[in-house]
Parts: structure tokens; sequence; C-alpha cells
């Protein structure tokens, strides 16, 4: 009698405590699934943007020989443009210019400046990186202008 | 006899419930604790590493030499920051690499003191979650 009122005792606490640990396990196995589930989701969505970017760069020299650029977005979402590089194959040089260039779909930006000097002897790359990691360039070799 | 074994019945379930919620509490204080000093337990932290990989975004955006050697540009679009542990070029490890963290979106030149003679080449990096990435290059 003794005996069966502590073995009582002991199943209803190793239930308990089989309880807590179980669902504790449970409730922290899916708050993680649904993080790793998010992350998925996010990367999926951050992924499926990049590959709708779609710029199209239309460079021109103006009378004093800076190059411009207009920029159309030709794509179905809104291209942000973090950096443009510059690779000078004459002097080897990469150099790099931050920029906060929002293009939204349908939209040109007419006109902009690169700032880049554009002569006969000219040999360079220009990318314009957007902030998911695509680029979109621009090459002019001997001042003739390839995009 | 019956009065005695009821009184340590009680005395025992009395007892078993206080541990039970002393074992509840220490598994949310636990719970607390790692979350504010930024550990993981072995359940959360494999999930976290696959989390993590998985939001590691790189892009191997242009590759330029000079005399000095490799420039590369690369852009960490994703929300983490990765770190490059190895770079393999023409699938030989180069082992004069030191590991770059680039921070989660922004751009970074990895100098690679190495000139490699003119023609097509694979560029591969490895980073420390475990991600690759290649390219392949003209010079």
């Amino acid at each position: 009698m003794q005996r069966r009122g502590i073995a009582n005792v002991f199943g209803a606490l190793l239930f308990v405590i089989a309880l807590v640990v179980i669902i504790s396990t449970v409730a922290i196995l899916a708050s993680e699934y649904s993080n790793y589930v998010r992350a998925v989701d996010y990367v999926n969505k951050l992924e499926a943007a990049k590959l709708q970017e779609r710029l199209l760069l239309q460079a021109k020299v103006d009378a004093s020989g800076t190059l411009l650029v207009n920029i159309s977005n030709l794509g179905g979402v809104t291209v942000q443009v973090v950096c443009l590089a510059v690779h000078d194959k004459s002097s080897s040089t990469l150099t790099l210019t931050s920029e906060d260039l929002v293009v939204n779909p349908g939209q040109t930006i007419y006109n902009f400046n690169t700032g880049l000097a554009v002569t006969p002897t000219t040999n360079c790359t220009l990318l314009f990186i957007t902030s998911r990691g695509s680029s979109f360039p621009i090459i002019v070799e001997g001042g003739r202008i390839l995009t | 006899m019956k009065g005695e074994r009821r009184g340590v019945s009680e005395v025992v379930a009395a007892l078993a419930l206080i541990a039970i919620t002393l074992a509840a509490m220490a598994i949310y204080v636990h719970g607390l604790y790692a979350y504010y000093s930024g550990e993981q337990g072995i359940i959360s932290g494999l999930f976290t590493a696959r989390t993590q990989q998985i939001l590691e975004r790189l892009a191997i955006i242009y590759v330029a030499q000079n005399s000095s050697g490799l420039f590369i540009l690369i852009s960490n679009y994703g929300p983490v920051n990765a770190t490059i542990a190895r770079l393999l070029i023409d699938a030989d490890v180069y082992t004069s690499f030191e590991p770059r963290t680039i921070p989660s979106e922004s751009l970074a030149v990895v100098h690679v003191p190495i000139v490699l003679p003119s023609g097509v080449h694979t560029l591969a990096i490895i980073t420390e979650r475990g991600n690759s990435l290649s390219a392949v290059i003209r010079l």
C-alpha cells in the first residue's frame, strides 16, 4: 500500500516533468523552425526581386566631354543603385563612388552625371551596382561607348 | 495508518509541485539568460546555423587586375555579415588568403596580391558558414 502511494506520486511527478520538458522542446523547435521558414521565404523573395531588376542604360557625352547616362527601369521592382564602380583600364584603378539612386518601375532618370571625362583615349568600365547585388555595365573603349 | 499515509502524500505532492515549479522556472531562467547573453542551446544552435547560412548572400561583381594583384569587388546583399574564409584560384586553394568579413548590405574590394596570366580563370570563394560562390573571369 505504501509503495503504491509513492509510485502514484512518482508517476505523476514524472508525467508532469516529461510534459514540461516535451512542451518546452516542442516550443523551441517550433520557434526555431518558424525562424528558418521566415529566412527561406525572405531569401526567396530577395532572389526573385533580384532577378526582376532590369536597368536600361543609355549613355552620351555632353559638350564638356562628361559622360551622362539615362537610367530606365524596365523591370518590375524598384531598383536602388548604391554604388558606381569605375575601372579605368588605362591607369588600372578601380574607383567606387557611393550613390543613392532609386529608380521605380517604368521610371527614367535623365542625364545622370557620372563625372567621368571621356576622351578618345578613355578605356574604362562603369558598373551601376544595386542594393540587391546586381550590376549593369557601360564600357568605354577608345572614347566609344558600348552598353 | 490511513491518516499517516495521506499526510505523507500531501507533503510529497507539495514537494513535487515545488520541484516542478523550480524546474519550469529553471528552464525559463536559462532561456532568458541564454537570450540576453547571446548563447544558444543545442536545438536552437542547429537551426540558427542553417538559418544564418541561408541568409548569407554574396555576389562577385567584378574582378580587375594590375601589377599589385587582383581586386575582387564583392557585394554582400544579405542581412547578415559574411566572412570569406578561403579563396580558390583555378581550383587551387590560395593559401596566403586572410579571412575577410564583409558587413551586411555593403560592398568590399578584396585585394589578392597575385598576378595571373592573361586568359580565362576561375575564382571561387568559400565562406565561414560553408557557402561557396564562383566566377569565371577573363583577364
